[in-house]
């Protein structure tokens, strides 16, 4: 039927239908749409990934600053910390007097009784802090003095013996002599030793325990 | 060449061609038979009749009708007509409309001529010169808003029409105010536009196809509902065409110009759309053969089995259902 009273640019359009040029034409730029949608998707999903980034870069960039603002905020408590820290020196030169007692005390044998013990700084050196100057020991002289009442001299040795291996490591002994009485009606043996402690921080062998975390101090 | 493929890739119906219309070779037909207030619609696939709608009109989406003051506006939301209509009658979505337009008589204009009168050379420069400047052509026209068509007087509606420059042409206007509505409605509905005709052609086309106009000269009536069309056939041609107000007016024309119309024993059918004032009786005892159900019957022999918007299927014999599915074969 002929197209009765419809307009021109009615049927121009109805041309888009129905005539087998544009139906072909319709046809290849599907098919090369189609061709397309593989890089659109990669596209797509690249600017998706770009998107992720940026997202992810920001939200980086905004917990760098808030751990910033955070750590100006620790600031003081560093310094402070850092000053107690660099009171370790001192700390460190500090012999622990009533764990060396301690020590003499658990490693006494029953024979030997102790009429002095006298403990002495030795050694210093200073030490620089924001304050002023310290002078802090090196080491520490111990003198024992005592009487035995058995004739046997290895007792006092091996009490000085035991009581070496409970000071700091690097300790010796410096003298260790085992005299008679001048009194001969009493029979005991007068006892002398001088030791030698290092002040090196490390006290566990005089029964210091260690602190183990930072919460327990 | 760029600017075509623009064109294109701007206006290509892609939703048709992504719903099969790119390899699709035939597509469901909606005729609508469009009066002043009620319409008619039958579809058709595959060159056969499926449903028929007698009350199209009371959806809210159906075509403008010809009522004077109410002025078309298109439903924004709902499923469409054309959509609705393919469903229920299990057809494609994609259709195509052809509208039978019982246009008010003054928005059709319908003569015959001759191309000697008309001082063309051949029917495709009067139809140029028609739809250029139609005062120019026809004396005493100047109304711009119409749409032209020629056609021969064999009333072919396929195929370019052939005259002589002494053989009868019918020009047929049609207003614009009736043509943009349908157009736009068409469009809207995503459909494409097959045609849009006068009530008095598609009839005179059809009683031209049916009757035995080659034997006997015909004189045929179309009623409408605004007026009366009389065409006279003398061997398949149309010879004489009158518009007139009544019935009564269109039987006293015949009789007044018998000796000029040259009519040798004549048959006088009548074709209306709507039943007349005057009683079946009496248009009878004026000669008059009416083409209702009774004698498309007997011409016919068998009626349209068409389904109902019920699902229901029915015998049709009305003369709309058969006008709309021979238009539609067309």
């Amino acid at each position: 039927m002929q197209p009765f009273f419809v307009s021109e640019e009615k049927l121009a359009r109805q041309a888009y239908r129905y005539d087998r040029r544009y139906r072909l034409a319709a046809l290849i730029l599907m098919i090369a749409i189609l061709l397309q949608v593989p890089f659109l998707v990669l596209l797509y999903d690249q600017n998706r990934i770009r998107k992720e980034e940026e997202s992810r870069g920001g939200f980086a960039l905004q917990k760098e600053a808030q751990i910033t603002a955070q750590l100006s905020s620790l600031n003081e408590t560093e310094v402070q910390l850092a000053r107690i820290k660099s009171w370790e020196p001192i700390l460190r030169g500090r012999m622990p007097a009533s764990a060396v007692l301690g020590a003499v005390e658990q490693t006494i044998p029953r024979d030997v009784v102790l009429s002095r013990i006298v403990l002495e700084a030795a050694n210093y050196r200073s030490v620089s802090l924001n304050p002023g100057s310290f002078r802090v020991p090196a080491t520490y002289t111990i003198t024992l003095l005592g009487e035995q009442k058995v004739p046997d001299p290895g007792v006092w040795e091996s009490f000085i013996a035991k009581l070496l291996s409970r000071l700091p490591p690097g300790s010796n002994v410096m003298t260790s002599k085992v005299g008679k009485d001048e009194n001969p009606k009493t029979g005991l043996l007068t006892c002398r030793a001088v030791l030698q402690a290092q002040a090196n921080g490390n006290y566990f062998p005089l029964g210091v325990n260690k602190v183990d975390a930072e919460e327990n101090l | 060449m760029i600017s075509d493929i623009q064109a294109f890739v701007r206006g290509m119906p892609l939703r048709f061609y992504l719903s099969g219309g790119l390899f699709s070779r035939q597509e469901p037909m909606i005729s609508f038979h469009v009066g002043e207030n009620e319409i008619e619609a039958l579809v058709s696939y595959k060159r056969k009749p499926i449903g028929f709608e007698d009350e199209l009109h009371r959806d809210p989406d159906a075509p403008p009708t010809m009522s004077y003051g109410q002025p078309y506006k298109p439903t924004a939301n709902g499923r469409k007509v054309s959509a609705k209509l393919a469903s229920r009658y299990h057809v494609p979505q994609r259709c195509q409309h052809l509208f039978v337009v019982d246009a008010p008589a003054d928005e059709v204009f319908l003569n015959l001529f001759t191309l000697e009168k008309l001082r063309r050379r051949n029917v495709e420069e009067a139809l140029a010169d028609l739809r250029q400047a139609p005062g120019q052509i026809l004396s005493g026209w100047s109304r711009n808003d119409f749409r032209w068509q020629i056609l021969d007087a064999s009333l072919r509606l396929s195929g370019n029409p052939k005259a002589n420059s002494e053989d009868p042409i019918l020009v047929m206007g049609l207003s614009e105010s009736v043509c943009l509505p349908l157009e736009v409605w068409s469009d809207d509905q995503g459909a494409a536009l097959v045609g849009i005709l006068p009530l008095p052609v598609a009839v005179l086309a059809w009683c031209n196809a049916v009757l035995p106009t080659d034997q006997k000269h015909s004189i045929i009536l179309v009623a409408g509902e605004t007026g009366v069309v009389v065409g006279i056939i003398k061997e398949r041609k149309l010879t004489n065409l009158l518009k007139v107000q009544t019935i009564e007016d269109a039987l006293a024309n015949v009789r007044r110009n018998a000796e000029e119309f040259a009519l040798e024993d004549p048959a006088m059918y009548l074709w209306y759309s709507k039943p007349p004032t005057i009683s079946d009786d009496e248009l009878t005892q004026e000669g008059l053969t009416i083409i209702d159900q009774e004698h498309l019957r007997a011409t016919l022999g068998t009626p349209l089995v068409l389904m109902q918007s019920t699902g229901k299927r029915t015998s049709h014999d009305g003369p709309i259902p058969h006008l709309l599915n021979w238009l539609a074969k067309q």
